[in-house]
């Protein structure tokens, strides 16, 4: 509306400026202050709508609060939407109309008597680019209509401490036909679990499952499962990813792992047939108090004939324990330890014996070795005490200890960092530029 | 921010420049106080502003002016060390004394400030404004908010559209 009267000074502000105001007050005040003026209105449908932060601290009704902005708002087309502890399915309709493309569910379990439940009509959102929901109930299978519309423009996946069953999970993987991420933590033991999907390229986890089932993934890239190597007794198995490059965390309480049709190494059955030449990156835990750990190590290693990186975790908190009586003496070709392991990273070292015997070997056998790192911590029994960095000394007495010399690539640089890898290295860490940046600065420089 | 020796062998003493405002009224400050203004800093970079020269600011009045200079000075130190990383909390402290008094002004000199803030890129200036004027905002009914702000009087056509917008927002004022 036009006034003739002169406007108030605040109106006769920029738009910048008026949105620098707005910007600074929880969204239901600015809201309230859109009956101002058509102006105020214009300028908050087209600012604040358009990416939707419905986490209104301080408000008493979310709900009502949202529904009201919403209704007074029918035309505001919505870009993104964040919700944090209240959410009301009946949105999803309404977000799916106004073409939303990012939708953020941050539910709070606590708030209600049983978890949130997302409804099918999530299915109506064509335009998602990317979902990511917490602490909610994935609808049943057999409640998303056969003829549910496709999503597909979604690309990205994140589901932390949701309920979904395996059969949800298929349903939600098979309508969506460009999905390249999905991540899966603090689902709790998730049971089965089983992909079949022609774009994914990174599947993320904590690994908590009895079963995964990897079954169809012609465009997998990287499969992580952080704790996959816990004593749950996963069964793995990977029956078409040609694509593989990284695999990990593996460790001898994975029940079996499984590739292709033939191979199965189990405690009690080991059989090598179809290899996976795809892969690159492998990283393991190794249970060094176990008998056979280190012929789990060795069969494992001969299924990825072209492995060019190995991460090694082992138990990080405990003091040390006796290592299985083992011996690295293993006299057998394996392909990628011969020729083409480049990189070994030991996450935590810290000089126990078959940790050293480890290094030998490979060092001694790998010809194409180009760096070994060893993230250094110092063996102590004071708790605590977890944090001490090895003195240069420790480092210079292990060098010697390694027989570095005796070494199969000459070329071979071994560099001793003075702290442990971080945990979550894998997961976002290695794509971090800060964390990349400063990666090298805490090498020993002896 | 530019440091006060950046640019032309003006070393020792701190440089000065002048700004004229739209009153014809000239202001002699330090380059580094005029500097916190993105709009001013590349002028003075240019050694323009310097002598018998002067900037002209054809929107700002002397008024106006002479409060944003206020503020320019008080937080040049400061800004010329990056943000004061060591500044000591006491310092911290009483900038925002400032800040907090600084604001404490009637409303048409508030007005003018948010327009100069915003013309000269003032970036510390124009979030303190802001903030100051939601601060007036939060919490308030339309009415309130209204008055506060002092829109004029709603014209019978602004009040109907305004009642309309009230029923929907019922909400807001539970």
């Amino acid at each position: 509306m036009a006034a003739v009267v002169p406007e108030d000074r605040l109106s006769g502000l920029p738009d910048a400026i008026l949105v620098s105001i707005l910007s600074l007050l929880p969204l239901d005040d600015a809201a309230r202050c859109t009956v101002l003026a058509s102006r105020w209105r214009h300028i908050f449908s087209s600012t604040f709508l358009v990416d939707f932060n419905a986490d209104m601290r301080g408000c008493r009704n979310v709900l009502k609060a949202v529904n009201c902005i919403l209704a007074a708002h029918p035309t505001a087309p919505i870009r993104s939407f964040y919700a944090r502890k209240r959410f009301h399915s009946g949105w999803l309709q309404e977000l799916a109309r106004r073409g939303v493309e990012e939708l953020d569910l941050d539910l709070d379990p606590r708030s209600c008597t049983r978890p949130p439940m997302i409804r099918p009509s999530l299915f109506a959102c064509t335009s998602l680019t990317r979902l990511a929901a917490s602490s909610c109930v994935f609808p049943a299978a057999a409640k998303i209509a056969a003829g549910a519309p496709q999503l597909v423009r979604l690309t990205e996946i994140e589901l932390y401490d949701v309920t979904i069953s395996d059969a949800s999970l298929g349903v939600l993987i098979s309508h969506c036909p460009a999905l390249e991420r999905l991540s899966m933590q603090n689902m709790g033991n998730s049971g089965t679990v089983h992909i079949r999907s022609q774009s994914l390229k990174f599947f993320h986890s904590d690994g908590m499952f009895d079963e995964l089932f990897i079954e169809h993934a012609p465009n997998l890239e990287r499969l992580y499962g952080a704790y996959m190597y816990l004593e749950h007794e996963v069964w793995l198995q990977i029956l078409h990813a040609p694509k593989l490059e990284f695999l990990g965390y593996l460790g001898m309480n994975i029940q079996a792992i499984e590739i292709g049709e033939d191979t199965i190494l189990t405690d009690d059955q080991v059989q090598v047939k179809t290899l996976m030449p795809s892969l690159k990156t492998l990283a393991i835990e190794v249970s060094y108090t176990k008998e056979g750990y280190i012929s789990w190590i060795t069969q494992l290693l001969e299924l990825f004939p072209c492995l060019e990186s190995l991460y090694i975790r082992s138990d990080t908190w405990s003091v040390i324990q006796a290592a299985a009586p083992e011996s690295w003496d293993v006299l057998r070709y394996i392909p990628c330890v011969d020729n083409h392991l480049q990189k070994v990273v030991f996450e935590v070292y810290r000089g126990h014996e078959w940790q050293r015997e480890m290094v030998k070997f490979l060092h001694g056998r790998s010809m194409f070795l180009k760096a070994m790192e060893f993230h250094c911590k110092e063996e102590t029994n004071t708790p605590g005490d977890h944090f001490k960095v090895p003195s240069e000394q420790w480092v210079m007495k292990q060098k010697e200890l390694l027989c570095l010399d005796s070494r199969a690539s000459k070329d071979a640089r071994f560099l001793f960092f003075k702290r442990q890898l971080v945990h979550n290295h894998h997961d976002d860490a290695c794509n971090n530029e800060w964390y990349k940046r400063q990666y090298y600065d805490d090498l020993y420089e002896v | 921010m530019a440091a006060p020796e950046s640019g032309d062998g003006n070393n020792g003493a701190a440089r000065m420049v002048t700004l004229i405002s739209s009153d014809n009224t000239r202001f002699e400050v330090e380059a580094a106080a005029a500097s916190l203004s993105q709009t001013l800093q590349l002028t003075i970079l240019d050694g323009g502003g310097g002598g018998g020269d002067g900037i002209p600011l054809p929107n700002v009045d002397s008024a106006t002016l002479s409060k944003v200079l206020e503020y320019c000075i008080k937080h040049a130190p400061a800004a010329a060390n990056g943000g004061a990383p060591n500044a000591t909390a006491v310092d911290r402290a009483e900038l925002e004394r400032f800040d907090n008094e600084f604001v404490n002004i009637d409303q048409s000199v508030l007005y003018s400030l948010i327009m100069a803030a915003h013309n000269l890129e003032i970036e510390g200036l124009q979030s303190l404004v802001a903030k100051k004027v939601a601060d007036m905002i939060k919490g308030k009914s339309p009415m309130e908010i209204r008055r506060t702000l002092g829109f004029p009087d709603p014209t019978p056509e602004e009040q109907a559209e305004m009642n309309a917008h009230m029923l929907e927002y019922g909400w807001a004022y539970e």
